[in-house]
């Protein structure tokens, strides 16, 4: 058996936000080819560390390795997808522009987009089943829509490693069906995918394997050993079910929502 | 004459150098208009005011009157202040963004005002010129500031040409680009510096208080005409440039041809003109945007009103000719009968479908329906029909009522819908009321 690569491979990691820490002595190695869940509940510091790894924020202690390398070394075989929310929807842009910007990275200064550039695009067009709407501005599309077309971005980078962060969350069932394709065919071809995601339920379901954390690091490994139910416990506090509720209401309360009077 | 009149050099300074500002402003304003930062540009070009006057001291003090050189370092330095003490304000003492731009705002503003009284008596004459600053100056400009402001917009052309890409995803997508190493510290240095030396040199024509309104109205007026980016730059470009145009051209033979009547000479300053001119065609866009525009609005509503009053008569014939199938052709008298209207209302849709090749008109006046038209004539009342039996199985209406929604819908549903009615119905053949419903077309 052949010893796989580290796809990533984090030391120690530990980020602040002021003076409170958002992650705590981080480490984790996840070997190559796997679609990998980024879970914990909210606050756990998830997209902190996607954003620490990929130098988005600076850490106060560790090191991160990408495939056995620094990031600066790395940068073209990283695809990233930020969160939906911090992009603008309305800027004047076609969806075939937002998946050619993926090509940018490769074009350089000069170089203009030529056949390889539009091959690309219309690829990752075709596997997100954008096709039919590649010129609409990107602000008409629907939130799963708009999802598929920032993977589309990706895609059409062809790069090795994928940071997705929560690609799941509030988009349709179709297009959660076309991400988890286009996904698993990516880790047929020995792509390594980190998503972020909260759900616990439809992790099991989509990834193969998890980092749970919760600032700090509660378990990683194959999904079927991770899901323990004492792990679970320890990300998430006690009752499961009766937290999800709590933090829902609370989150209600805080927004001045109607709460609704609920049996528990 | 007119071109003469261009090229005499009272005229030609203020003109060519307001268009090339126009334009430099137009393009660097997209960075900050895309960035969500209007205000931005506002309170830059405020705080530029005091560095711009403590600039003009030194030059006059140091003999070089009419050095930029100064100026530009001065009003750099205040800027950047200004933009670090924004940055300071949001991220370190947590103030919220919009009172941080206009506390900086207010801040150097005023500070720029202090200074300027202070060399009230001392320096009369640099105290006019930086008062003039304050509202604009563009009549006085001279061939200088054209060259000025040409060479400017072919720097700033060619940053935004060779690094394009990268402004783009940058403005689009921050995390993206960081990520990519497409932006990098030192673009965004150079883009922030022309962004300041073009509000410092468009301060000339359009005075510290107007500035941002050349930066900010010809970007957000292309956004209402197009959602393509490259093209919006070029609309801008024109907008800018334009604008600054004929704002000059107006206020220039305004001033002039009321000085000749004679009496009281109107005066009408550049920088509020060319300013108006921006509003006058932001107001021209907001009717005619052509998605959302109040006039495109409108067409729309008018022609979508005469599409369902042509497809409600094509219906009539098609029942007519094509379902019963006792006639070709159907008299005029006969379609009056059956749909109520008026002549003159009648004989408008007739031409117009002819037009179309929908239908075709006997030399007695009867009519008939082509190959398209009987197509279209099948489908309105398949839709019609289907979507009649879809209310009364699936929604449990009474098959009286469900006539009136059936008449709206007939005009709106898509073949995707069609289809999806025409699966969940089982390709039904009859309606509720027992007639049968035209086959779709890849069954005919």
């Amino acid at each position: 058996m052949t010893k796989k690569r580290s796809a990533l491979d984090v030391r120690g990691l530990t980020v602040h936000y002021g003076s409170s820490p958002v992650l705590w002595d981080l480490s984790v190695a996840v070997p190559e080819g796997h679609l990998v869940g980024l879970i914990g509940p909210n606050g756990a510091g998830k997209t902190t560390f996607i954003k620490a790894v990929l130098g988005l924020i600076q850490g106060v202690a560790g090191t991160v390795q990408l495939l056995g390398s620094r990031l600066e070394n790395m940068r073209k075989r990283i695809a990233y997808v930020p969160q939906k929310e911090t992009v603008d929807w309305t800027f004047p842009m076609r969806v075939r522009d937002l998946v050619e910007m993926g090509c940018y990275p490769n074009l350089g200064l000069f170089r203009l987009a030529g056949k390889k550039t539009k091959r690309a695009v219309d690829r990752a067009l075709d596997l997100l089943d954008l096709s039919s709407i590649e010129n609409e501005q990107i602000g008409h599309l629907s939130g799963g829509q708009q999802q598929r077309a920032f993977l589309a971005r990706a895609v059409a980078q062809d790069a090795d490693l994928y940071f997705l962060d929560e690609p799941f969350a509030g988009i349709d069932q179709v297009s959660e069906q076309i991400l988890l394709e286009v996904l698993r065919e990516m880790r047929e071809k020995n792509k390594s995918i980190f998503i972020v995601h909260h759900d616990l339920i439809s992790a099991r379901e989509y990834f193969d394997w998890a980092i749970l954390l919760n600032t700090r690091l509660i378990a990683f490994g194959q999904i079927d050993q991770v899901f323990t139910s004492d792990v679970l416990r320890q990300t998430y506090g006690h009752k499961l079910s009766l937290i999800e509720d709590l933090l829902k209401i609370s989150s209600d309360y805080s927004k001045g929502r109607h709460v609704h009077s609920r049996d528990f | 004459m007119f071109i003469a009149e261009i090229f005499d050099p009272v005229l030609r300074g203020p003109l060519f150098a307001c268009t090339l500002m126009g334009i430099l402003s137009a393009i660097i304003g997209l960075l900050v208009v895309f960035q969500a930062q209007s205000l931005k540009g506002e309170v830059l070009s405020h705080a530029c005011y005091p560095g711009m006057v403590v600039g003009s001291i030194v030059a006059s003090l140091l003999g070089q009157d009419h050095s930029m050189f100064f100026v530009c370092i001065g009003a750099l330095a205040t800027a950047y202040i200004g933009a670090l003490g924004i940055d300071v304000l949001v991220h370190r003492w947590r103030v919220s963004s919009d009172s941080a731009l206009s506390f900086v705002l207010s801040f150097s503003f005023s500070l720029g005002l202090l200074l300027i009284s202070a060399i009230q008596r001392s320096y009369p004459t640099l105290w006019r010129r930086l008062q003039a600053l304050l509202v604009g100056q563009a009549a006085t400009m001279g061939d200088r500031y054209v060259v000025i402001s040409f060479v400017l917009l072919c720097i700033v052309l060619l940053v935004a040409v060779v690094f394009r890409r990268q402004i783009i995803a940058d403005l689009f997508d921050k995390n993206f680009s960081q990520v990519q190493r497409l932006s990098t510290p030192f673009l965004k240095g150079v883009c922030m510096v022309l962004l300041v030396i073009t509000i410092i040199v468009s301060i000339r024509s359009m005075g510290v208080v107007l500035m941002s309104s050349m930066l900010l109205f010809p970007a957000v007026t292309a956004r209402l005409l197009t959602d393509n980016f490259k093209t919006l730059s070029g609309i801008a470009a024109t907008i800018g440039g334009g604008g600054g145009a004929i704002g000059v051209l107006f206020s220039h033979f305004v001033t002039f041809s009321s000085g000749e009547m004679g009496g009281r000479a109107l005066w009408l300053p550049t920088g509020p003109i060319i300013c108006l001119t921006f509003s006058l065609l932001f107001a021209i866009a907001l009717l005619l945007s052509p998605k959302e525009g109040l006039i495109t609005r409108i067409v729309r509503r008018i022609r979508f009103v005469r599409r369902c009053f042509h497809e409600n008569l094509l219906k009539i014939l098609w029942k007519e000719c094509a379902e019963f199938g006792k006639v070709t052709a159907v008299s005029q008298d006969r379609v009056m009968e059956l749909f109520p209207v008026p002549s003159f209302r009648l004989r408008r849709a007739i031409r117009f479908l002819t037009r179309r090749e929908i239908l075709v008109v006997h030399h007695d006046g009867r009519l008939e329906l082509t190959a398209l038209g009987l197509f279209k004539g099948r489908r309105l009342v398949r839709l019609h029909r289907l979507w009649e039996l879809y209310l009364v199985e699936y929604c449990h209406m009474p098959k009286e009522r469900v006539h009136p929604s059936a008449e709206e819908m007939e005009h709106i549903l898509t073949p995707h819908i069609e289809r999806t009615l025409t699966e969940l119905l089982h390709n039904p053949r009859m309606d509720p009321h027992d007639k049968p419903i035209p086959m779709a077309e890849e069954d005919f």
